[in-house]
């Protein structure tokens, strides 16, 4: 406030000449606009019926005395510094005043229109500053509160996923069985047999239990991420339904596709969920409808080839403070958005060695660019056919480890029918320990990844140092998987995700056995 | 030879402050210094009888609010030796303690004699 702005003055004070003085004193000071009160119901009537922005105050009146007159004048006009006239000189009263919230106190006597005029300034200023700091450390409160809120939604979601992915992996493994032994039935019967169709159609239902179990992993994340060569453009095609259902009416839809095969070396599930949250955000900046365009394009940059996926939509846009924070976790514009739509993305993308590009303005749509590495065209050896069983024989020995003394039953019946020696044993431990005491030798060993006592990747490892010429395969209804890669990037990985079909096990193995080590 | 009281000997008034005030008046023109001087000793008097009456009757409420606007406008005058005297029987009356206030009427109208004359004397002089 400038010293020549007027100030609103409320002086509460029973003693007219009193009144009369310090109204000179303010007057003199400079600009004031004065409402006096001879009494407290008088000065709170007066505080309801305009804003001051100061009020001095005697704390002896007629109807109310000390405190009380303090207490009720603050609460009636809580933005306005008080200020205490006072008669004493007393260190103790000025401290119990500050303790109270007054700005100031004033000696009767002493006070001149000077002085008086830059205690009102001052006390003003502090007020307003103090206002101002409340604001913020309140403003600050609300938004700490409102991550730690995110944070506790975003905690319960992964326990949650937990929950539901540990539930799936007991029954990958329970579907396995059921799936293994349907096989073994219908392999049993004679071709002729109408009991064939029935074990036929026991495996059926059962392969579709374990796509709805997979949906499960993928919800919980838990699902083993199988990176492979994908084209692109197929991907976007295959879920151009589901996209539209998520637009509704109001949002058209245009999808264009570069003609060439985009093919990137990445994981499917990823990749829609890539694609889903994009449209989702999209469809969220469109409340009142729009267009949707989606696109693909090989793009050269740096003597590098990217498949490029372009999303944008025509939507409310974004300021640059808020594209700023677009990725970081639990940033969010919507009111009960979890701020980690964006996030995710970025870590599936940055994890392919990719970049997002992101254009926008208010008022003016938003443009995602996310950038792939191009990938390579899947070999047809890769490319999986139905094998014959003669192909897929083999004599062999074959070591099984896994802890799930049903699972290691139905391996070990299945790679017997295809004509290989095994072994099995229920955990890591035991694994060695057989491996040591064993005189003839060892192709393969088909390991579990999460066991008791010594899991899959450190059983691994001691094979590799022990017997390096035994080949080494991996299954797991989990996202183990990555952990393997990851630690074993010089050598090639396999993996089999449960749940998995005696024929799948067979084409596994016998992919691992064949490859070059 | 060292004076008895020495209250007695010097102004009942602090004149820094009444000549500070006086400035304040003259510049803000509205409200001369004698009709201040003059509605301070009336309203004053009127609190002086006001007081010996609530002292009389015992009535510790009246005495503390009379002396807390006795004192409030004689602060502003510069009279320090009526403002201790206000100050003390306020206090008093608080605890309501009343046995001692006959004997701070009399101190009371003693000061505010001596007040009076000097502020008046003061008027005169700048008046004239």
């Amino acid at each position: 406030m400038m010293t020549t702005d007027t100030i609103r003055v409320l002086h509460i004070e029973d003693n007219p000449v009193e009144a009369r003085l310090l109204d000179v004193l303010l007057k003199n000071g400079g600009p004031v606009q004065l409402a006096h009160a001879g009494r407290l119901d008088e000065a709170l009537k007066k505080t309801q019926a305009a804003d001051f922005d100061a009020v001095l105050l005697d704390l002896s009146l007629p109807d109310a005395q000390g405190w009380d007159v303090l207490n009720r004048v603050q609460a009636a006009a809580p933005h306005a510094p008080i200020i205490i006239l006072t008669s004493l000189d007393d260190e103790h009263f000025s401290r119990e005043c500050a303790r109270f919230g007054v700005q100031d106190y004033l000696l009767k006597g002493e006070i001149n229109s000077a002085s008086l005029r830059r205690t009102l300034l001052y006390a003003i200023e502090r007020r307003q500053m103090r206002d101002r700091l409340e604001k913020l450390v309140y403003e600050r409160t609300s938004e700490l509160e409102r991550l730690n809120e995110k944070l506790l939604q975003a905690q319960k979601m992964e326990v949650m996923g937990r929950l539901t992915g540990g539930i799936a992996h007991d029954f990958n493994n329970l579907l396995s069985m059921m799936s293994g032994y349907a096989t073994f039935l219908k392999d049993s019967l004679d071709t002729t047999d109408p009991r064939r169709a029935d074990a036929e159609e026991i495996r059926n239902t059962v392969d579709r239990a374990a796509s709805l179990t997979r949906q499960l992993l993928n919800f919980s994340r838990m699902r083993p991420i199988q990176q492979e060569s994908l084209d692109l453009n197929s991907v976007i095609a295959s879920m151009e339904k589901m996209i539209r259902r998520l637009l509704g009416e109001r949002i058209t839809l245009a999808i264009k596709l570069d003609p060439t095969p985009g093919w990137i070396y990445a994981d499917a599930g990823q990749i829609e969920q890539v694609m889903l949250n994009l449209v989702v955000n999209a469809c969220d900046a469109m409340a009142d409808g729009g267009a949707l365009t989606i696109s693909t394009e090989i793009v050269h940059e740096n003597d590098k080839r990217y498949m490029v996926l372009s999303v944008e939509d025509t939507g409310c846009g974004m300021s640059a403070e808020t594209q700023t924070h677009l990725f970081e976790p639990f940033f969010t514009t919507r009111a009960n958005g979890t701020g980690l739509g964006l996030t995710t993305i970025f870590g599936i993308v940055k994890r392919l060695e990719g970049t997002i590009h992101v254009t926008s303005a208010l008022g003016r749509g938003t443009t995602f660019k996310v950038y792939f590495p191009y990938g390579q065209e899947p070999q047809s050896v890769n490319i999986k056919k139905e094998q014959s069983a003669t192909l897929l024989a083999g004599k062999e020995t074959i070591l099984i480890v896994e802890d799930e003394p049903v699972i290691r039953t139905l391996a070990r019946r299945t790679l017997e029918g295809y004509g290989y020696t095994l072994l099995d044993a229920s955990d890591g431990m035991e694994a060695l320990k057989l491996l040591q005491g064993y005189h003839g030798s060892i192709d393969l060993v088909v390991t579990d990844v999460v066991m008791p006592s010594m899991g899959g990747l450190d059983l691994a490892d001691r094979v590799a140092v022990l017997h390096p010429a035994i080949k080494v395969l991996y299954w797991s209804g989990y996202s183990d998987y990555t952990q393997a890669a990851d630690r074993q990037q010089e050598s090639p990985v396999f993996f089999l995700p449960k749940p998995f079909s005696p024929l799948q096990l067979a084409q596994k193995v016998r992919e691992t056995l064949d490859s070059l080590s | 030879m060292k004076p008895a009281n020495n209250s007695s000997f010097e102004s009942p008034i602090d004149r820094a402050a009444l000549l500070a005030l006086r400035r304040e008046l003259e510049l803000a023109g509205s409200f001369n210094f004698q009709e201040a001087v003059q509605t301070y000793l009336e309203t004053a008097a009127q609190y002086m009888a006001d007081l010996q009456q609530a002292v009389v009757q015992y009535q510790a409420d009246r005495i503390k609010q009379l002396a807390h606007l006795l004192k409030g406008s004689s602060s502003y005058f510069g009279a320090r030796g009526m403002v201790i005297l206000c100050q003390r029987m306020e206090l008093l009356a608080k605890a309501n303690q009343l046995e001692d206030m006959p004997h701070f009427i009399d101190n009371l109208f003693e000061e505010f004699t001596r007040v009076r004359r000097a502020l008046e004397e003061e008027s005169i002089r700048r008046a004239a």
